[in-house]
């Protein structure tokens, strides 16, 4: 259900609902003329124009990113064969994945029929050939292996002790410093202008970044990375969770605000992709 | 509190839909329309052979107030 716009206004302005009300007709009046002729574009919002008859409104960048903010740094990536394979379990059907615990659990004990009575409850289970059950095992260990290597990965980290105590619905767990550094000794000689490193800062203030590359593979993002550690010295990658799948954005320095990210996303243009954008680590 | 000038009044139309819509909000101004933010989830497409994953993505979408 929207809301309308007019109390919203009227808080935001300091003035009655009713005041409001004629000078919001006003603006949207003068909006409507304007879009039939040129279009009219307001700055942060977008651009209306009249196009066959119809009010149409094309959002500016600034609004995009606004609503994007959960999945800022992500860009849409080739499916290679092998990065299916990796992206798979993680990406696919996140439901599923959930769903498959609890059914694992009778599928987890595929002995137990022939040595206890529980043909009740399990009349399909003899129509279901061995080679499901393998899959199935095969899957859940896995997956239990992924598992069990990302908390080996995290307890490694430099800021597992301070973020791993996250909730299992965290969005996202902070760079893999342990990989970090390989790559910045691979740019011993940065170039003078890299943006600055994290690393002689205090990092719980300095949860701005910019991502630069983004993957659903370890793998790919840690390429990526590589290939920018060459020109700055603070890479990394981060782990996060959108939509219940895993991403990996290829991250580069550690800002204290977003206007800090900003200045430097201006002024290595050059040096930086076009769909690169600012993040706050969460 | 004198009476805000256009200026403000733009702004601060630009300010509240960003925030609605950046909240998961959508916002209605009676005249023009209604603004909100569709979700797409992330969805694997076929271009020339080539599987492309796409990430999920929020999209605003504007309606025009049919009565205007």
């Amino acid at each position: 259900m929207p809301k309308s716009i007019i109390p919203l206004l009227a808080e935001r302005l300091d003035i009655s609902e009713e005041q409001v009300q004629p000078l919001l007709s006003t603006m949207v009046e003068e909006l409507r003329q304007r879009a039939e002729s040129d279009g009219v574009q307001l700055s942060g919002l977008g651009t209306f124009r009249e196009e066959d008859g119809t009010l149409a409104f094309r959002p500016a960048p600034t609004l995009r990113r606004r609503v994007n903010r959960p999945y800022e740094g992500l860009s849409a990536e080739s499916l290679s064969p092998a990065t299916e394979r990796e992206a798979s379990p993680a990406q696919g059907t996140p439901e599923k994945a959930t769903n498959s615990e609890p059914s694992s659990a009778p599928a987890a004990d595929p002995e137990a029929p022939s040595t206890q009575d529980r043909s009740p409850a399990r009349p399909d289970a003899n129509d279901r050939s061995v080679d499901s059950f393998v899959l199935i095992s095969l899957i859940l260990a896995g997956l239990f292996l992924l598992g069990a290597g990302w908390f080996v990965i995290n307890q490694t980290n430099l800021w597992g002790p301070t973020q791993d105590a996250a909730p299992p619905t965290a969005t996202e767990t902070p760079p893999d410093q342990a990989e970090s550094p390989s790559t910045t000794g691979s740019a011993s000689d940065p170039p003078p202008d890299a943006p600055p490193s994290a690393d002689t800062e205090a990092s719980d203030t300095r949860d701005w970044t910019i991502v630069v590359a983004s993957s659903s593979s370890r793998g790919s993002a840690q390429e990526a990375a590589d290939t920018y550690g060459s020109q700055f010295d603070s890479v990394a990658v981060v782990s996060g969770t959108v939509d219940d799948a895993t991403w990996y954005r290829v991250t580069i320095g550690r800002y204290p605000s977003e206007s800090a990210a900003e200045r430097v996303l201006d002024e290595r243009t050059e040096a930086l992709p076009p769909d690169a954008w600012t993040h706050q680590l969460e | 509190m004198e009476s805000p000038s256009a200026e403000d009044i733009i702004e601060a139309f630009t300010d509240v839909v960003q925030d609605q819509l950046g909240t998961g909000n959508a916002v209605e101004v009676p005249g023009l329309g209604t603004f909100s933010a569709e979700h797409r989830p992330s969805e694997v497409h076929e271009e020339e052979g080539v599987r492309r994953l796409a990430p999920p993505r929020n999209q605003v979408v504007f309606a025009p107030d049919p009565d205007a």
